[in-house]
């Protein structure tokens, strides 16, 4: 059997990351299991295959194909992508078994671990950064540093933001990497996600989301057979966006609370960060309001698994920067410390935006691909798209997935909610177990309901694969 | 005068299926112009429901292959129109 496409392995890996990152998330809200994983090693472990194996990869494997597709020609250099992808691998899986090991060391057998360990996680979170590194590479020799004039518009405007993603990716895990052995440190402001590989809002606002707007410029009118309103609209959402990551991601460097609105003082840092936060908050809405008019105004009538997965994320996402706003204020800030209302917040836009995106994009990106390859080696094509896959189950993973996320982020923001009202309340810890266990029972019940989803999709893209073999 | 859509090529034509639609092109409208004249060279330009669509690609293969397969058909070229790929998209179909 000839060995399976480079962008397809991508979508492979990622998808059984996504699973292994699923069921330790599920293991992680059993309330007897927190202790454990609480700001442990083992949760920095977790959240390496989700934003790495899970995230990262998927958008690496839709950038090899569909990237160059969009230009009619051929990734630069299949080789490249090839390392990109051992690279990615070995570090992925080096360093978030790493981390986990060191997480049952010290929570499980209360083990002080040698110092030789910091080293060793370093070299392995290289393997990432040089996997970051030969991607970006392979990327910008591809499409250049800027687009020649293409007969599509959206296609130079996907590019525009996948540039600029990309960018931010390499920055925030070389910051990240070095912040491990404490160089950086000692230049930005204590970075607290460093070990996680993550430097906010580079990561979040700079690669994931910027990624996802610019593959969903492209993704949504295709999909429901409509086209981009205003590229000048789409141009100042793109520079809008940039800004705010910009700023709030400096801000946060050099030390910035994240505090606006009230009880702020003002100084350059807080400036920065205020000016950020409504510059992102612009381009975040421009950007809702523009997929909500491609969607509007479309000619296919039908919504597609793809389409309804981004309506929900959508939806998510909207909810995400206003739940944002109100944590930046001085008293949402003062209230949501330290709680699960942050880590639901958190959630929100990782699985509730990001995931669902992606999950709703392979539904179509993998079958259209493979349509492509079938036909190139004169196989079988399927007669519709949905015949890949298991299209009933595909709408229950649909329904399991959009309010399994919705349950899950409601538990959570709940017990986060009453721990805060508790605790300012000067409650007793026993009574703050007995109020937040109907919340914790909500969040366990819903994450089941996402992991039921997630393994539905699972399967389904599984069952794609079985199209691709000989 | 040659017809724009000849009804011989139409008629094969529905037997295209877009895999993303599920329904033939003839049916989407995506048949610009089908032409066959009296030597038997067919001209099929055709319009993807999307500009960006990767599907395009077997579109156009499909199309050539369904036209040659016509009544009186010797030769056929098969243009694609308003896809960012179109040129490549007509230089793989209309040399293979």
């Amino acid at each position: 059997m000839p060995k399976l496409a480079l962008h397809f392995r991508f979508f492979r890996i990622s998808v059984i990351y996504f699973i292994i990152s699923g069921v330790m998330g599920i293991l992680f809200s059993i309330p007897q299991v927190e202790p454990f994983t609480h700001k442990s090693a083992i949760a920095a472990g977790h959240i390496i295959f989700v934003f790495f194996g899970w995230v990262t990869m998927t958008i690496m494997g839709v950038m090899s194909k569909m990237v160059p597709t969009m230009l009619g020609k051929d990734l630069h250099s299949e080789q490249w992508g090839e390392v990109t992808f051992w690279l990615m691998n070995i570090g992925i899986l080096g360093y978030s078994i790493l981390l986990i090991l060191e997480g049952v060391a010290e929570r499980v057998y209360h083990l002080v671990l040698p110092a030789f360990t910091t080293n060793l996680e370093f070299l392995l979170a290289l393997f990432i950064v040089a996997g970051g590194f030969s991607f970006a590479y392979n990327f910008y020799k591809t499409v250049g540093l800027r687009t020649a004039k293409v007969a599509e518009p959206s296609i130079g405007l996907s590019l525009k933001f996948f540039r600029m993603s990309i960018a931010y990716f390499l920055a925030s895990i070389v910051i990240a990497a070095f912040s491990i052995l404490g160089y950086t440190d000692a230049v930005f402001f204590g970075l607290s996600f460093a070990r996680v590989l993550w430097v906010a809002p580079f990561t979040t606002l700079g690669w994931m989301t910027l990624t996802i707007m610019g593959a969903m410029y492209h993704l949504l009118p295709m999909f429901t057979i409509s086209r981009v309103p205003n590229f000048k609209l789409a141009n100042a959402q793109f520079y809008a966006l940039n800004i705010g990551t910009v700023l709030t991601g400096v801000a946060g460097l050099l030390g910035a609370k994240r505090i606006i609105l009230e009880g702020v003082e003002v100084n350059l840092l807080s400036v920065l960060q205020t000016v950020g936060v409504v510059a992102a908050g612009i381009g975040s809405a421009l950007f809702v309001y523009i997929m909500a008019w491609i969607v509007l105004s479309r000619k296919r009538k039908e919504l597609n698994i793809s389409v309804k997965f981004y309506l929900v994320a959508l939806f998510y996402f909207t909810l995400t920067g206003l739940f944002g706003v109100v944590l930046k204020t001085q008293q949402g800030y003062d209230f949501s410390e330290g709680t699960k209302i942050i880590l639901g917040h958190g959630l929100l836009s990782v699985i509730g935006f990001v995931s669902l995106t992606i999950m709703g994009s392979i539904y179509s990106i993998i079958p259209m691909l493979a349509v492509v390859d079938l036909h190139a080696r004169k196989k079988k094509v399927p007669s519709i798209l949905t015949e890949m896959y298991n299209e009933r189950l595909s709408r229950l993973s649909f329904w399991l997935s959009s309010v399994g996320v919705g349950g899950y982020i409601t538990g959570l923001v709940g017990e986060g909610y009453v721990t805060a009202t508790l605790t300012q309340q000067g409650a007793s810890l026993a009574q703050l177990d007995a109020s937040t266990f109907p919340f914790t029972l909500l969040s366990i019940a819903f994450v089941l309901v996402l992991g039921a989803g997630v393994l539905l999709f699972a399967y389904n893209v599984q069952k794609m694969y079985g199209w691709l073999k000989d | 005068m040659e017809d724009e859509k000849d009804p011989r090529l139409m008629e094969k034509l529905k037997s295209v299926i877009d895999p993303e639609l599920g329904a033939s092109v003839v049916d989407m409208g995506l048949i610009k112009t089908a032409k066959l004249d009296q030597d038997g060279n067919a001209v099929v330009e055709f319009v993807p429901s999307s500009p960006v669509c990767p599907i395009a690609f077997y579109l156009a293969s499909e199309i050539k292959k369904k036209t040659l397969e016509a009544e009186g058909v010797h030769k056929a070229k098969v243009y694609c129109r308003e896809h960012a790929m179109e040129e490549a998209i007509n230089k793989q179909v209309n040399t293979e």
